[in-house]
């Protein structure tokens, strides 16, 4: 187990930056998610931490180690691959003994480290097959197993879940988060999902083209965006980012406002909430609640509301929002602004 | 089965089968086998493209039934005018093709060469297209298309600066290996200038192209060198290639005749090929043997190519597949 530290890390693939400056301290023993649209340099910011792409400036460490120039075999880390990047031509066992059989680990320690992610990971009776004898579910054990066996500093996970259908994505997500509890290694996992993101990091670092724009819990990162980036990207459905003065007392022309959903009240509700009309466009049932797309002066808005609100299509209804639940935003530069 | 032995389609499915089809707007039939317009059009079609198919199929199979049939004639039955089957059937001609022509020694020499060829073909096309499809180093694309360049240039451009060389310099560099001028340039020679060819190159450099770099990514971070990858993991998913090129390369050095006709000098080297030619004199052709003879060379490809057809087409196909 280790630490990672990105110490001001750019890449650039010839004028491009797909990595720009990029600071972050990831704990001994932490789950450091890396959160972003397709394009924001999440994946290449792993790539050079396992020495797949050069770093173009800045430095890497592992440890207290520098990493730049390190091969990555020696940096000791373990990748999961989004394609899972199983050798289709050796069975499970080979699969996973392959990087051991490289370091020239004796045989009886390989079949040791084999045995042992073999039971965590419940592969016991695929040991013999070959990859494209195993279901998806079966294939993305048998990658983790392959980054378990090597028992490095940290794990490397570029969207493992991403080929897996919704309710298996959900059970390996748990599956994942209990081996790394277990485990205790440092694991940076990169992911454009952001409820994955949400649900499995200790902390999230969200990107955008190739910026950081934001580390924190999931808590910090949820109620406390930096910027109208993160506060739309966080969130699902998406917090509602209008001009402010499209609520009356919110604020100016030169600012954003930005609330939840489920911050949504129908009604006047609370004496220092902002009370608004709406247009009730669609209802979406979702069995618990219901979310209701709606517009405000040809501006669209979406609410979280209980199923016990009935609301007809069309109808013109009042709505209000918590003064302490709105964010304000400044729509030159996008960055929060606190009062 | 027709349309009526069909289990009736509930009404949903049938939906969906005709707006598959693109034909709900339409409110057509169900089926479109009910169309008679395409179903004739459909129809005509397969007979034009069968009937073509035919005659090419007619045109390459007429020449080697021919050759068949003769290697069973006699020799005053093939001068008597063109006939599909003999009048008198006789096995004469292979014995001729065995006894008189040494055809056994022909084919040892033949199955030496093009062996010998096809294994360095495998390796060294293997390792050279590994290397311009995945690895990175100045001057790869330049390179490459120098490599491509020599498939422009004919044999016979070649063949007195290659014949130079054989004679000339190599012996002369491996002359303490006890190889002099003339004996050198035999079968040695057939089999050097024919070590790797840049169609072999092409081949395996498209295919290890199609396989995932993610493959040897993750070999790279189990600790494995660049020829580790190569042979550990590249090689062993590279199976439909090596059947292409192992096939291509054998059945050109078996049949070639330009350059064993050019450097073997050693009557007891001669190829099939050669030999074959040496049914022919300045008045008369020995059809029958010489047909029995192609017949017979013609078995180790066949054999070759029935075994490794699935692996040949699937080769074949991935390397045009990306470039």
């Amino acid at each position: 187990m280790a630490t990672v530290t990105y110490d001001h890390v750019t890449k650039e693939f010839g004028d491009t930056k797909a990595v720009n400056d990029l600071a972050l301290d990831i704990q001994d023993g932490e789950f450091m998610v890396l959160v972003g649209p397709s394009g924001c340099g999440k994946t290449t910011a792993l790539r050079m931490l396992a020495g797949l792409e050069k770093v173009s400036d800045g430095r890497i460490l592992i440890g207290d180690r520098v990493v730049n120039n390190v091969a990555p075999q020696h940096r000791d880390i373990a990748m999961v691959f989004q394609s899972y990047a199983l050798y289709p031509h050796m069975t499970v066992f080979d699969n996973l003994a392959f990087g051991l059989r490289n370091q020239k680990i004796p045989k009886k320690d390989i079949d040791q480290r084999v045995r042992r992610a073999v039971d965590i990971l419940d592969l016991g009776p695929l040991v013999k097959r070959k990859p494209k004898q195993l279901s998806g579910g079966q294939r993305q054990r048998v990658a983790l197993g392959r980054a378990i066996v090597r028992e490095p500093a940290a794990f490397l996970m570029d969207e493992p879940l991403s080929n897996l259908d919704a309710k298996l994505r959900v059970q390996t997500r748990a599956e994942i988060l209990k081996l790394q509890n277990t485990l205790g290694t440092t694991t940076i996992y990169v992911t454009h999902d952001q409820v994955e993101a949400m649900t499995m990091g200790h902390r999230i670092a969200v990107m955008s083209l190739g910026v950081l724009q934001q580390v924190g819990s999931p808590e910090d990162v949820y109620t406390d965006p930096v910027n109208v980036f993160v506060a739309g990207f966080i969130g699902s459905p998406a917090m509602n980012l209008v001009p402010a003065p499209l609520l009356d007392g919110a604020g100016g022309q030169d600012r954003i406002a930005g609330f939840r959903p489920e911050h949504i009240d129908l009604g006047n509700g609370r004496a220092d909430a902002i009370a608004f009309t709406a247009r009730v466009e669609v209802v979406e049932y979702l069995g618990d609640e219901q979310l209701v797309h709606m517009t405000r002066k040809d501006t669209p808005l979406q609410a979280k509301l209980p199923v016990e609100e009935k609301l007809g299509l069309g109808q013109e209804a009042e709505f209000s929002v918590p003064r302490d639940k709105l964010l304000l935003f400044d729509a030159q530069t996008q960055q929060r602004v606190r009062a | 089965m027709s349309t009526e032995d069909l289990p009736p389609i509930p009404p949903l499915a049938a939906a969906e089968e005709l707006a598959r089809e693109g034909e709900a707007a339409k409110g057509g039939p169900a089926t479109t086998t009910g169309i008679p317009g395409r179903e004739r059009a459909e129809r005509i079609r397969s007979v034009i493209a069968y009937t073509v198919m035919f005659l090419v199929a007619a045109l390459f199979a007429i020449p080697f039934l021919w050759s068949v049939s003769t290697s069973f004639r006699t020799l005053a039955d093939t001068l008597g005018g063109f006939s599909l089957l003999p009048r008198h059937w006789t096995t004469s001609g292979y014995h001729e093709a065995f006894h008189t022509f040494n055809f056994g020694r022909y084919t040892l020499n033949s199955a030496i060469i093009a062996g010998a060829i096809t294994v360095s073909n495998l390796f060294l096309a293997s390792l050279g297209g590994y290397a311009f499809a995945r690895l990175k180093f100045p001057g790869r694309e330049v390179l490459f298309m120098l490599v491509l360049g020599t498939l422009m240039i004919p044999d016979q451009l070649r063949l007195v600066p290659i014949y130079l060389m054989l004679v000339n310099w190599i012996p002369s560099w491996v002359g303490h290996l006890g190889f002099h001028n003339a004996s050198f340039v035999n079968r040695n020679g057939v089999i050097l200038i024919q070590l790797v060819s840049a169609s072999s190159l092409f081949l395996m450099r498209q295919y290890f192209l199609t396989i995932p770099r993610d493959l040897e990514e993750a070999a790279k971070l189990d600790g494995a060198s660049y020829f580790k990858t190569y042979r550990k993991v590249m090689l062993p998913l590279a199976g439909p290639a090596l059947a292409a090129v192992g096939i291509l390369t054998f059945q050109g050095s078996w049949n070639g005749l330009f350059w064993p006709a050019i450097l073997l000098q050693d009557r007891s080297q001669f190829t099939i090929p050669i030999g074959i030619a040496n049914f022919r004199f300045a008045y008369t052709t020995l059809w029958p043997p010489l047909m029995a003879a192609s017949v017979l060379a013609i078995l180790p490809i066949l054999a070759l190519f029935i075994v490794f057809q699935r692996y040949f087409v699937a080769g074949v196909a991935a390397a045009g597949v990306k470039g």
